[in-house]
Formats: structure tokens, C-alpha cells, sequence
């Protein structure tokens, strides 16, 4: 808490009074007791505003747009943050400097996030600037660092107002066609009362004429064309039956690989997203289902309506900010994030008075042979002189400090405490989990130490393929279902898929799959350009990927399509166009049959 | 923390607390000179002046050694010897510890509106750093200062306020202390010194307890339940730690096991 000012001046008017105490001069004596009083009592009122009154003070934030405060936030689209930061007591705070947080994947785009001044009931602090979200998913402020300090600079403290707050990030706007307009041309949604629905049923717009068969009845008989052509003719009305669209979105570890946002999950989800809105354009009914590999997390039957709409947006956007995780991750590569972030965000639960380390922790608890430690210069050849080194002393207090606080959001207790220091597996996983809960990027190994491939998630092709047949047991007629997954690794597996499509092909709905696609490789039918780079590893090891992406792709079109499933690669700009078209060629099907 | 282009100068704040330390230093030096020093008078306004011009840190520091020391060496005007053998209340020391600490407590807030207030932050810098070989130069870090215009005319004059009352309170509190017991068969220096220490000691004892009583009362519940869950982790931490160990061992084994042909 004391500057290197306030231990010099204290230094100072000790020693003073030790020196005077022995001589004979009162006068400064009293002198030094004028000063060391006033500096007692500027500790004194420090000390209770660092500790008793940092408890009265309140952030409030707000995020406006031109219209007011909104709850959710839309991707692309810029927003106003107001901060502001309440005293909740008589007595003023004094002086502070505020820093609010830009979270990640966030841009600032105008206005300053420091704010400094005095904070007292009357008079609060306010922070505001503007932002532009660049991707769908969510987007959190922790609250506010604040530095404070006495009017002399004797004394300093920094503390963290948390004030967690989440914003769902929702996915652009889509027309009908599925692209994003950049300028409101007109009103897409048809007027109330025309619907067109392209299949024969009992509506009142006309679609057809046919020639009449027994049994039609007498109202639907076209008598001038009857007259005309000198046979009965009926006439055909549009069905006013909607159609069903379910979209089944994967959100297994192998699409969530790559920077949240900007990651296969991310396309898929947009792409989702502009499907969901041009069918609810339509007022066609539009579900959503999220698996992963383990079970069908959410799951949204078709429907209609603004707030359906809505509902799968913030499905989708809550889909969008799941991290990928593996407890293969390494401890030394994600511990010096999380305890940053900690000391950031929790800086009053790392306090040695509450998260003890004994001095003894990191020379008599040597670590066990199977833990993932770095290798240190001291290791060899003299083992024992690496427990003597700070960098050692530092890893072990991080760590015990780090396994206190994850115990304690887990509510582990004392014995979680010491699991998360013995078992560097458990360990990662819940470091991974506390920043992806703080939308912190953090970098994940993509193979075992054996070199296997962790991402594969084979385990989602059983839960789909549950999934579809369970929606196809409870569908209507002609839906489509559209499977948004990423099946390029998994070609040997797909039996189980195989089945559950024929069933749903046989009960005559449509299936149409979207494979999310790499984006710095060019689409599957493209030819791959020259990487700007001598390197001929990297361009060696470019090709190879390319090539069995390219080749698994065409093995999927090739399995599928054998049962007229049609296939589309993510990178595609008219996928959402595509899709869309599938789902109008169910409207003729009805007819087409007859 | 880039502050604005304003000049500092131009404020009524900075002024004000300009006026105070030269005010001090004028207070420190009549006084001096009343008391006989002549011309030793000048040597702490001169510290003082200097700093000031200056903006050095340590000038309060210097100021105040400056003037002990002009006051320890002038001992033909009170003798040597182990008893004081003035009054203990002086009107005139009254005015003297006013003006040391008024010119004190004026040239800290002048540093903190001139200077900074905050410490610097050595991760943040004015600039990248200037390389050459093996040799760099890193940028001084970036400095946050106060805002003279964010002052208000309560401050200014609470500073004011205070300072008498200071001057009085250390009069007072050197009347009730009892520096002369004759009970301990010690040297008065030592007595005194003992008396001293075992004074402000106990003092800070007292205030730092009741200060932590207040604090541990105001602990939040997750403040609460981390130092119990770390009060029963230091109690049973070596069983703990030998139970987790077998524990990740059997998971290991297990998982070798199953990866075997």
C-alpha cells in the first residue's frame, strides 16, 4: 500500500524521532510528531477507504443504440458503453483512476476507457465509448480496475469493481434470398394475407388446372374452361399447409477448433442464422437443434414467429461462444494466462492473508515425473539445485494460488485444492473453462503426445443421426433438415447417419448437409494458390491438407448423394441460397407426385 | 495516461499550493530567526526554495533534515545536557511545525498535479524500445498526474484547516507524554526513547486492530469461504496431497492399461 514517496518520508521522520528522542531539542520533536501524526492519520482514512468503503461502490452499465438500451447486440453494427460508478455512502471516496475493459474480439471505435477524478454521493464517475462487434456469440464486461491513491502519493491500492455483465451477440440481419443487405431496398416480408404456397391444398389461390377425376368436387370445376375444352377440368388451389425447415447445428470440439468467432462454428452458425431468418421471412417454420458429441444440447421444434425467430438467434449466438477444450492442453502454456486474468479480475482473492503459500511449498513438494513441467537449466546435472529456483518458486505459487480460486468456483473445498495441483489434467480442463468463462483466447494442442487428433469427435455421428430420427418421427410431411456438421474426418463412420437418412428420405422429406471448410484453403472444386512463402515444408504441408480435404469432400458427395443428399462446402457464398432453393423445390413435390 | 496540453501553472489549484509551500517557508524561517540562528536561518528555505524550482522528490525530506539539523547544532542557546531545560509548550514551535507542514503537505500535492500521483507503471512506456545490437534504451514509463481542474475549493481549504489542527494535537500529545518518569533506573535519553517507541507502537498496534476488525467484518462471502477453505487446506494439506497423488496415479495406470494391446 505505501509508495517508495511514503516509505521514504516515513523512513525519514523515524529516524528523526530516534535521533531527536536521545538529544535535547524539544522543538523537533514535536515537529516530527506533527508529521508523523498527519501521516497516521492520512494512513487511517486511506486504509478505510481502500477496505471498508471500496464496498459501497457500484458500477452500472448500460449499452445504447440510436433508439436506447438494449439487451442483446447485433454483430457489425456499433453500440455506445456507459459505465458509471456510484458511491453509496456520505462520506466522499477521493481521488481515482478508472479503467473499464474492452472484452476480446470487440472493437473500440470512439471515446477513451479511462476516467479519473474524485467519486463522492453527488458527483459520479462516468466512462463511455463505442464499440463495434466484429462476430456472433457473446460478448462480457467484467467491471472496472481502479487505482486510488491519497492526495500526497503516499499511498496506493489497486482494486477490481466487478460487475459482470453478459451481452448476446446475435448474428447480422438476412433477406429472403439469405444475403445480408447492405442497404433496406423494401419490405421483404409479403402482405398480410398472401401466402404462397406452391403445392395443391385447400387454399383460395388458384395454382393449377387438371383434367377432373372422380371424386373432385363439384365447386372446384372450372365450367369456362370446361366449355372451352369440351372435357370437365378441375381446378387446383395452392396448400396453405407451411413448410418445416430443422436445422441441426454441430457444436462438438472438432468445429469449435480456431479463435472463437472466427472458427467452422462461427460459418456454421451463420449461415444457420440467415436460413432461419429467410424461412421466417417466408412464414415457413424454422427449428434448430444443437448437438455435440455427447447429446442433443438444444433442441427448438419448428416454428413461427418474431419471437421464435429471436429465440433461435439467441440459441445460436450462445452456440457461437463455446471455446474448444481438451484436458491434453499444457499447464505451462495456459497457467501465465489464467493467473493474469486473475490477478486482473480477482486481485482481492489472491491476497496472501486469504491464499496462503507456505514457504516451504516449492522445495519440499517436488512435482511428480508424470507432471508437465518446463525444462529448467538447473535440472541437469544437478537435480536438487532446480528446487532453489525463483522461476520454481514462482510456477508453485501461482499454481497453489491458481487451485485455491478454481476450488473455490467449483466448489471443490480443500481436497479440490490439492487435485488441481497434483492432476495437471483436471487442472487444464478447469483453466480452460475459467477462460473461456471470461471469453479469454487461449491456444489448445491439436494432438496427443502420441500424435493422435483430439478433435475428431467421432461420438457425434450416433447422437445425429438420434437426433434426425427422432424428428423425423415427430414431423409433418416434406420437411427438410438441413445438417450443418463438419463429417470430413469422419467418412468410416458414417453408418449410422446413412441410416437415419434413408428413413427420413423414405418418409419423403428432403436432407441436405453443409460441411464447414478451412477458410485459408480455396473451395473444394478451386485450384489452390502458391502461398507467398519459400518455405517448402509449409507449402508442402498446404497441398497434403488440401488434397485430403478435397478428397474426403468428393468421397462424402459421392456417398451421399447416392441417396439424393445434397452436399454444400460452408465457403460457398450461395450455400444459404442453395438451401433455400431445396426448401422451394418441397413445394412442388406434392405436385410433381401426382 | 497522456494528460492535456494546458499548462499546469495556469491553475488556480496549482497556485494555491505554490502559495502554501513559500508561505511555509517564510513561516520556518521567522521563526528560526526569532530564535537567534541568524543566518542559519537561510539554509532550509534554501533547500526548500530549491527543491521546489526543481520538483525534486525528496525536497520535503530534505527540508525537514535540513531544519533538524540547523535546530540539533544550535546548542548554545538551549546547552548541552541530558535535561531539557525549557518549557515544554512554546507558541513559537507552535508556528514552526505550521509552516514545515504546511510547506510539506503543499509540495507532495504539487508533485501529485505536477509530477504524478500515481506510481508509474513499468509495463506501460512512452514508447518502444531503442535497440542497437546488444544494447537497448527503454522509454521512461508513462506518468498519471492529478487534474488541477478537477479540484475543488473543499480541498484547499480543509488543507488549511488541518494544518493548525495538526500543530495542535502534536502539542498536546507531547504534553501528556510522560518522557520523565524517574522511575526507570535508565538514562533519560534511553527513557525517553523507550517511551517514545513503546507510545507510537502501541498506537499503530491499536489502530491496525481495530482497522482489521472492521475489515474482516466487511469480508464478502467468497472473501469468507476462501480463507476457510485455505485455513482447512494448511491443516491437512500433506494427507490431501499424498491421496491426490495416488489418485492420478491409479487414473494413469488405468488409461496405459487400456491403450495396450
Amino acid at each position: 500500500m505505501l509508495t517508495a514517496r511514503g516509505w521514504w518520508f516515513l523512513v525519514s521522520i523515524l529516524a528523526l524521532i530516534a535521533f531527536v528522542a536521545m538529544a535535547s531539542e524539544s522543538a523537533m520533536l514535536v515537529l516530527s510528531l506533527t508529521l508523523l501524526l498527519w501521516f497516521f492519520a492520512e494512513w487511517t482514512l486511506f486504509a478505510y477507504r481502500a477496505w471498508i468503503l471500496l464496498r459501497h461502490l457500484r458500477v452500472v452499465r448500460t449499452v445504447l443504440d440510436d433508439r436506447g438500451a438494449v439487451d442483446a447486440l447485433w454483430s457489425g453494427r456499433t453500440f455506445k458503453v456507459t459505465a458509471e460508478v456510484r458511491l453509496e455512502s456520505w462520506i466522499p471516496f477521493g481521488y481515482v483512476l478508472l479503467t473499464d475493459f474492452v472484452p476480446f474480439d470487440v472493437d473500440l471505435v470512439e471515446g477513451t476507457t479511462t476516467k479519473s477524478g474524485p467519486i463522492s454521493r453527488e458527483k459520479p464517475q462516468v466512462c463511455s465509448w463505442t464499440l463495434r462487434c466484429r462476430y456472433p456469440g457473446r460478448v462480457r464486461f467484467e467491471g472496472m480496475r481502479l487505482e486510488m491513491a491519497d492526495l500526497q502519493g503516499f499511498f496506493h491500492h489497486i482494486a477490481f469493481l466487478s460487475a459482470p455483465v453478459i451481452y448476446r451477440v446475435l448474428p447480422p440481419l438476412a433477406d429472403a434470398e439469405g444475403n445480408t443487405p447492405a442497404v433496406k431496398r423494401q419490405n421483404i416480408l409479403p402482405a398480410p394475407g398472401l401466402h404462397r404456397h406452391r403445392r395443391p391444398g385447400s387454399g383460395s389461390e388458384l395454382l393449377d388446372l387438371r383434367d377432373y377425376l372422380p371424386g373432385d368436387p363439384p365447386k372446384t370445376i372450372a365450367w369456362k374452361v370446361s366449355a372451352r375444352r369440351d372435357r370437365l377440368i378441375t381446378k387446383e388451389f395452392e396448400s396453405e399447409v407451411p413448410l418445416r425447415c430443422t436445422l441441426f447445428v454441430d457444436t462438438s470440439q472438432a468445429v469449435r477448433v480456431g479463435p472463437v468467432g472466427r472458427n467452422p462454428l462461427a460459418r456454421l452458425v451463420e449461415i444457420a442464422a440467415a436460413v432461419a431468418q429467410a424461412t421466417a421471412a417466408n412464414r415457413d417454420l424454422a427449428g434448430v437443434g444443437l448437438f455435440d458429441e455427447q447429446e442433443v444440447v438444444t433442441i427448438l421444434r419448428p416454428s413461427r414467429g418474431r419471437r421464435h425467430l429471436i429465440q433461435m438467434l439467441n440459441v445460436l449466438a450462445d452456440a457461437v461462444a463455446l471455446a474448444p477444450a481438451t484436458g491434453q492442453a499444457r499447464v505451462p502454456a495456459l497457467m501465465p494466462l489464467a493467473y493474469a486474468l486473475a490477478l486482473e479480475i480477482y486481485p482481492h482473492l489472491l491476497r496472501p492473508a486469504l491464499n496462503s503459500v507456505p514457504f516451504w511449498l516449492p522445495w519440499l513438494w517436488a512435482q511428480p515425473a508424470w507432471s508437465d513441467r518446463p525444462r529448467s537449466w538447473l535440472r541437469m546435472p544437478i537435480p536438487i539445485l532446480s528446487r532453489l529456483s525463483p522461476e520454481r518458486r514462482r510456477r508453485a505459487v501461482w499454481r497453489k494460488r491458481l487451485a485455491a480460486l478454481l476450488a473455490l468456483r467449483e466448489h471443490l473445498g480443500p481436497a479440490g485444492v490439492a487435485q488441481l495441483q497434483e492432476d495437471d489434467e483436471r487442472f487444464a480442463l478447469s483453466m480452460q473453462q475459467f477462460l473461456a468463462e471470461h471469453q479469454v483466447p487461449y491456444p489448445v494442442p491439436l494432438h496427443d503426445r502420441q500424435g493422435r487428433y483430439l478433435f475428431a469427435s467421432p461420438g457425434k455421428v450416433e447422437v445425429l443421426a438420434r437426433a434426425l430420427l427422432q424428428s423425423v418421427a415427430r414431423g409433418r410431411d416434406n420437411e427438410l433438415f438441413v445438417l450443418l456438421t463438419d463429417l470430413l474426418d469422419l467418412a468410416d463412420d458414417l453408418e449410422p447417419l446413412l441410416r437415419a437418412i434413408k428413413v427420413a428420405l423414405a418418409r419423403h422429406h428432403q436432407v441436405c448437409v453443409v460441411c464447414p471448410w478451412p477458410a485459408e484453403l480455396p473451395a473444394p472444386d478451386a485450384p489452390l494458390q502458391p502461398l507467398p512463402t519459400q518455405e517448402s515444408l509449409l507449402v508442402e504441408l498446404r497441398e497434403q491438407t488440401a488434397q485430403r480435404l478435397q478428397r474426403a469432400y468428393h468421397g462424402l458427395r459421392r456417398q451421399l448423394g447416392r441417396l439424393g443428399v445434397m452436399v454444400l462446402c460452408a465457403q460457398q457464398q450461395d450455400s444459404v441460397a442453395l438451401i433455400l432453393e431445396r426448401l422451394d423445390r418441397l413445394r412442388m413435390v406434392g405436385r410433381m407426385r401426382r | 495516461m497522456a494528460e492535456a496540453n494546458t499548462n499546469p501553472w495556469d491553475q488556480p489549484t496549482v497556485r494555491f499550493y505554490l502559495g502554501l509551500c513559500v508561505a511555509g517557508l517564510a513561516i520556518v524561517f521567522l521563526v528560526l530567526f526569532s530564535r537567534g540562528l541568524g543566518i542559519w536561518s537561510v539554509f532550509p528555505i534554501l533547500v526548500g526554495g530549491i527543491g521546489l524550482a526543481a520538483r525534486w522528490r525528496w525536497t520535503p525530506v530534505l527540508m525537514l533534515l535540513a531544519t533538524a539539523g540547523v535546530l540539533a547544532t544550535d546548542a548554545t542557546a538551549y546547552g548541552l545536557g541530558f535535561r531539557i531545560a525549557i518549557p515544554r509548550v512554546r507558541f513559537i514551535d507552535w508556528i514552526l511545525c505550521v509552516g514545515v507542514l504546511a510547506f510539506v503537505l503543499g509540495h507532495y500535492r504539487l508533485q501529485g498535479l505536477l509530477v504524478f500521483l500515481f506510481p508509474p507503471d513499468p509495463r506501460k512506456r512512452l514508447g518502444e524500445t531503442a535497440r542497437f545490437l546488444f544494447f537497448f534504451r527503454r522509454k521512461p514509463p508513462l506518468q498519471h498526474r492529478r487534474q488541477p481542474e478537477g479540484v475543488d475549493a473543499t480541498e484547499t481549504s480543509l488543507a488549511l484547516v488541518l494544518l493548525p489542527f495538526w500543530a495542535t494535537i502534536a502539542q498536546v500529545v507531547w504534553l501528556l507524554l510522560p518522557l520523565e518518569t524517574g522511575r526507570m533506573s535508565l538514562p533519560p535519553r534511553l527513557e525517553r526513547a523507550l517511551i517514545l517507541i513503546w507510545s507510537l507502537g502501541i498506537f499503530l498496534l491499536v489502530c491496525s486492530a481495530l482497522l482489521r476488525h472492521a475489515v474482516v467484518r466487511g469480508w464478502r462471502p467468497d472473501e469468507a469461504r476462501l480463507y476457510l477453505q485455505d485455513l482447512a487446506w494448511r491443516e491437512i494439506c500433506r494427507d490431501l496431497r499424498r491421496l491426490a497423488r495416488w489418485q492420478v496415479w491409479a487414473k494413469l495406470r488405468r488409461r496405459r492399461r487400456k491403450e495396450l494391446p
